[in-house]
């Protein structure tokens, strides 16, 4: 088992609930193991289980699907 | 030095990456900060130098020309007045009325582009160096590669001395040249052939292939090589340009064929044989972007580089179709993509077009390549002769060409030598996307005398001999 640390640009988001439902969004996914949302950076530094999601994938869960206005894009993954 | 980060920087400002920049922005509110860099004119080869510009001059030399020669009887011939330097002052205004509509104040509408000018290269995978005279590094989360192509100059012996036009350079001309010799036989080099034909001036191209626009369909190649040869264009095939220079009056060129040797004596010499990606000094090796043997981008069709996080899209692409329908398509797949959400750029239903008089416009798969992938197909080709509008209209040079896979009627190519083939051809891309079969297409309202019912009778000859039929026939 190995986490990594992904930091994700993200959009769209202009107060606490946001980064709260952006967060929770996040952690719900299966390989999620923490999420840190930061509103006013626009960002979220994010752990995942490397063997069940990978970076990219966390892009496509339902918080940044085409329905919902929060959008992301990876900046760093390590 | 202290690089500057963005979200995304895309290099070039041209078609592909102004799509890029505009899906990005969109998709995040404004929220992306987004390089673009870019060298010359903003918004690239289409509005500039391509698109624009060649097809406002094919528009006017039409206009100059067919007034000279009516289809109908009772209607005389009237020859306008051409000021050529006009025309070329009103060309001219008009990309600049274009630039600006479409790009320069487009872009100011979206506060979070940064446009920096200067020609980028990769420093590592997320850092680009840009060449201008405060210099400067630039970095982005993500990248794209939109920086086009330019025309290539063969060498021939001493055409740098005599010298020559492109289809860079063309659009600068003031005065008619009243002979020209047009090196290339491609989309560009036809259509500025026949723009030079139509104002006045004697033209002959030279091809080094067998056939016009090989690419298509023969029997339009055939077709379009007649229609322009009547109109006096001198088309050499299977011909090449051994050597140029400057003679007495003027300039020459040494065409060689099957048949030898002969020079043509010219006022100018156009080449159009071709283009090269601008991917030569990005530095793409540092960036571990790979690159076919042409310099092309390799690309998925999510647009995706063998660099992960570097997109590219638009002419520096390997691919077969180089339009700017196709560069804004690639941009906003790429953009997608980065944002996870799926797409996948469709060149199977990508149309794409010659803007002679009569057009010529074409998707999918000509008979050849379905044949060849599938051992057997079927089509059916229908000579404008049989269409009411053309024949009123005294075009009856044209044909539609339609390819079906034989096992299930599905259309998977559509060929079209018509005027406004440019128009009609969006059926054909529905049909080839969905795909549709002929009797969808039978069973589909056409109006009554058109020149789109062309598509409809095409596809109805599958089933009965059109030539015999009458007009009211479903
Ligand atoms: C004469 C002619 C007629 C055409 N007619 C049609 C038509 O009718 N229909 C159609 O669909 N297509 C047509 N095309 C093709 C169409 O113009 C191109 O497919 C389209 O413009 C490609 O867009 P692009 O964004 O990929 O590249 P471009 O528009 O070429 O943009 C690339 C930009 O990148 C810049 N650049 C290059 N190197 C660098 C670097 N290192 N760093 C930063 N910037 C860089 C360039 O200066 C340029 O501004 C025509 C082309 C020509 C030449």
């Amino acid at each position: 088992m190995t986490s990594k640390n992904v930091e994700l640009r993200v959009f769209v988001m202009t107060c606490d609930n946001c980064a709260r439902t952006v967060a929770q969004g996040l952690r719900s996914q299966k390989g999620v193991e923490e999420a840190i949302v930061d509103v006013r950076a626009g960002t979220a530094e994010v752990t995942i289980e490397d063997s069940v999601i990978t970076p990219e994938d966390l892009l496509r869960v339902p918080i940044f699907g085409e329905r919902s206005h929060y959008k992301a894009l990876v900046k760093r993954a390590e | 030095m202290v690089s500057r980060q963005f979200d995304l920087v895309i290099l070039g400002w041209g078609a592909a990456a102004f799509s890029a920049a505009i899906k990005a922005s969109e998709l995040t509110s404004g929220g992306a900060t987004i390089a673009m860099i870019g060298k010359g004119p903003i918004g690239g080869t289409c509005v500039n130098v391509g698109c624009v510009p060649s097809k406002y001059l094919l528009e006017a030399s039409h206009l100059a020309f067919n007034p000279r020669h009516p289809r109908m009887p009772g209607v005389g011939a009237v020859g306008p007045k051409l000021n050529f330097g006009k025309v070329m002052d009103g060309l001219r205004a008009y990309v600049d009325h274009a630039r600006s509509a479409k790009y320069e104040e487009v872009i100011r509408h979206y506060p979070n582009v940064t446009l920096i000018e200067g020609l980028g290269s990769f420093l590592d995978e997320r850092t680009v160096k840009v060449e201008c005279p405060s210099g400067g590094e630039v970095s982005g989360s993500q990248v794209i590669i939109a920086t086009g192509s330019t025309p290539t100059v063969p060498k021939i012996d001493g055409l740098k001395e005599a010298g020559y036009l492109t289809s860079d350079t063309l659009w600068n001309l003031n005065e008619l040249p009243r002979r020209v010799a047009i090196i290339g036989g491609g989309a560009i080099g036809l259509e500025m052939g026949q723009a030079l034909l139509h104002f006045g001036a004697e033209v002959t191209v030279v091809e080094a292939l067998d056939s016009l626009l090989p690419q298509g369909e023969p029997e339009i190649g055939e077709a379009l090589k007649e229609r322009l040869e009547g109109e006096g264009m001198r088309i050499h095939l299977r011909a090449r340009v051994g050597s140029a220079g400057k003679s007495q009056d003027g300039k020459y060129v040494e065409v060689i064929t099957h048949a030898g040797r002969h020079q043509v004596t010219v006022d100018d010499i156009i080449v159009a044989t071709g283009r090269r990606p601008n991917t030569g000094t990005l530095n793409l090796e540092v960036a571990r972007v790979k690159t076919d043997e042409r310099g092309l981008i390799i690309t998925d069709r999510t647009m995706r580089t063998s660099s992960p996080g570097i997109y590219a899209a638009g002419d520096c692409v390997s691919k077969t179709l180089f339009l700017e329908t196709l560069a804004a398509r690639e941009g906003v797949v790429a953009v997608s993509n980065m944002f996870g959400q799926e797409a996948e750029i469709d060149h199977r239903s990508a149309t794409w077009a010659v803007f002679t008089y009569p057009q010529v416009a074409g998707v999918g798969l000509t008979e050849k390549e379905f044949s060849r992938k599938n051992g057997s197909c079927s089509f059916r080709t229908l000579s404008l002769a049989n269409l009411t509008k053309a024949s009123i209209m005294g075009e009856t040079d044209g044909l539609v060409k339609i390819t079906v896979n034989p096992k299930d009627n599905k259309i998977v190519g559509m060929h079209i030598f018509s005027p406004s083939a440019t128009d009609i051809i969006t059926e054909g891309a529905y049909a080839v996307r969905h795909g549709y079969t002929v009797e969808d297409i039978i069973a589909t309202s056409h109006v009554f005398p058109s020149l789109s019912e062309g598509v409809k009778l095409a596809a109805q000859s599958f089933i009965r001999d059109v030539s015999k039929m009458s007009c009211c026939v479903e």
